[in-house]
């Protein structure tokens, strides 16, 4: 009787919850430059590192993407000027493996709490060799997406973010 | 019924009913009164610029920022991505044009601070606090940026099933900035009844 009542239960759940399933897809918007009288409107190099589990491919992608980011608002990148030097440490957690990715992909459902990237992520900004600011926000950060792509556009964006409303 | 199908029907019962115990607050207005004394009061030179541009300031809070932190506010318990998303894009673009605005406060503040050198008593005091309303404001917008930040972590767990988002550490850190967020709206609000005070000082003298 109780497998009766809640079969059917657990299919109708299930269609629902698969139903509204996808990936986020951010509005984008628009975004003003930033005022030069900032401190970071103008920073003298971007330094991505990885600790672990990042290959170069992904170090290059988010670099890239990070530069795009910092282009969309407006901070200047000069290599010869006296700026502040971003400094950007990813330490990838966990990596979804390809294969998985295909199952999931190929079935057409999300699975609740399946697995997928996480990142975490250590930003400073240093001057002279001398550390200037350390972002303590990204300390207990964990970004965690089904797909890389999406992860490494919205961390470069969280980035260009701090640095944008920085004082 | 297994442990396992139990699990299943638990968690698809947590995403369809949402139920994460997330607080938000409202939006605070600007006291009223704010907006026309600080429209009604003619000053020249760089006195004047400093109180337009932070009568701007208070303007787009009011009409542009404000606005759509209620209605995010509001629309908070519905389950619409769309929605929340689309306000979520205006919020995160009015919260990066009023940190421009702020800068320019700032600026102006600065500079009717280096034209009044010297000079003490009520001058010194609006300089002051002019400049201390632009740093609060700042500090404000860096608040809402990151509580918009969680937010869009929370609508995109919600569209992605991912579960593993809904944990008591972000939820605690969502409610943390929150009442930040609040305290820092309050400090800004009662920054600007400083400034006016001292602005109808100014007047007086």
């Amino acid at each position: 009787m109780r497998a009766f009542l809640f079969r059917p239960l657990a299919i109708i759940l299930s269609v629902l919850s698969a139903g509204c399933a996808g990936t986020y897809r951010p509005v984008d918007y628009d975004m003003p430059s930033i005022p030069s009288d900032s401190p970071y409107a103008v920073i003298s190099g971007v330094q991505v590192t990885a600790k672990d589990g990042v290959s170069n491919q992904e170090m290059n992608d988010f670099d890239v993407a990070l530069r795009r980011a910092l282009e969309h608002r407006g901070i200047r990148v000069d290599l010869f000027s006296d700026a502040p030097l971003l400094n950007v440490q990813l330490h990838r957690l966990h990596a979804e493996s390809p294969a998985w990715y295909a199952a999931k992909y190929a079935l057409g459902i999300s699975i609740p709490g399946s697995s997928s990237n996480a990142i975490t992520v250590q930003m400073e900004t240093w001057r002279h060799g001398r550390l200037l600011k350390r972002f303590d926000e990204f300390d207990d950060y964990r970004e965690k997406t089904p797909s890389w792509d999406a992860m490494k556009t919205s961390v470069s964006n969280r980035i260009a973010d701090a640095l944008f409303y920085a004082r | 019924m297994t442990k396992k199908h139990a699990f299943l029907l638990l968690t698809h019962a947590v995403f369809l009913s949402g139920c994460v115990m997330l607080k938000t607050y409202e939006a605070r207005p600007l006291p009223p009164g704010i907006e026309t004394t600080l429209r009604s009061y003619q000053a020249g030179g760089a006195l004047g610029d400093a109180i337009r541009e932070s009568r701007v300031l208070a303007e787009h809070y009011q009409h542009k920022l404000a606005p759509v932190l209620i209605e995010m506010h509001q629309s908070a318990k519905i389950v619409g991505q769309d929605k929340q998303s689309r306000l979520l894009a205006q919020a995160r673009g009015q919260t990066a044009s009023m940190t421009v605005i702020a800068g320019k406060v700032r600026s102006s503040w600065l500079r009717y601070q280096t034209s009044i050198a010297g000079a003490g008593g009520e001058k010194a005091m609006a300089a002051e606090i002019g400049l201390r309303l632009s740093e609060r404001c700042l500090s404000l917008l860096d608040r809402t940026r990151r509580m918009l930040d969680l937010t869009e972590g929370y609508i995109r767990a919600g569209v992605e099933k991912n579960l593993s988002y809904l944990s008591p550490g972000n939820q605690r850190q969502f409610n943390r900035e929150m009442t930040a967020l609040d305290a820092a709206s309050v400090a800004l609000l009662s920054e600007y009844e400083a400034l006016v005070a001292a602005l109808q000082n100014l007047r007086r003298h």
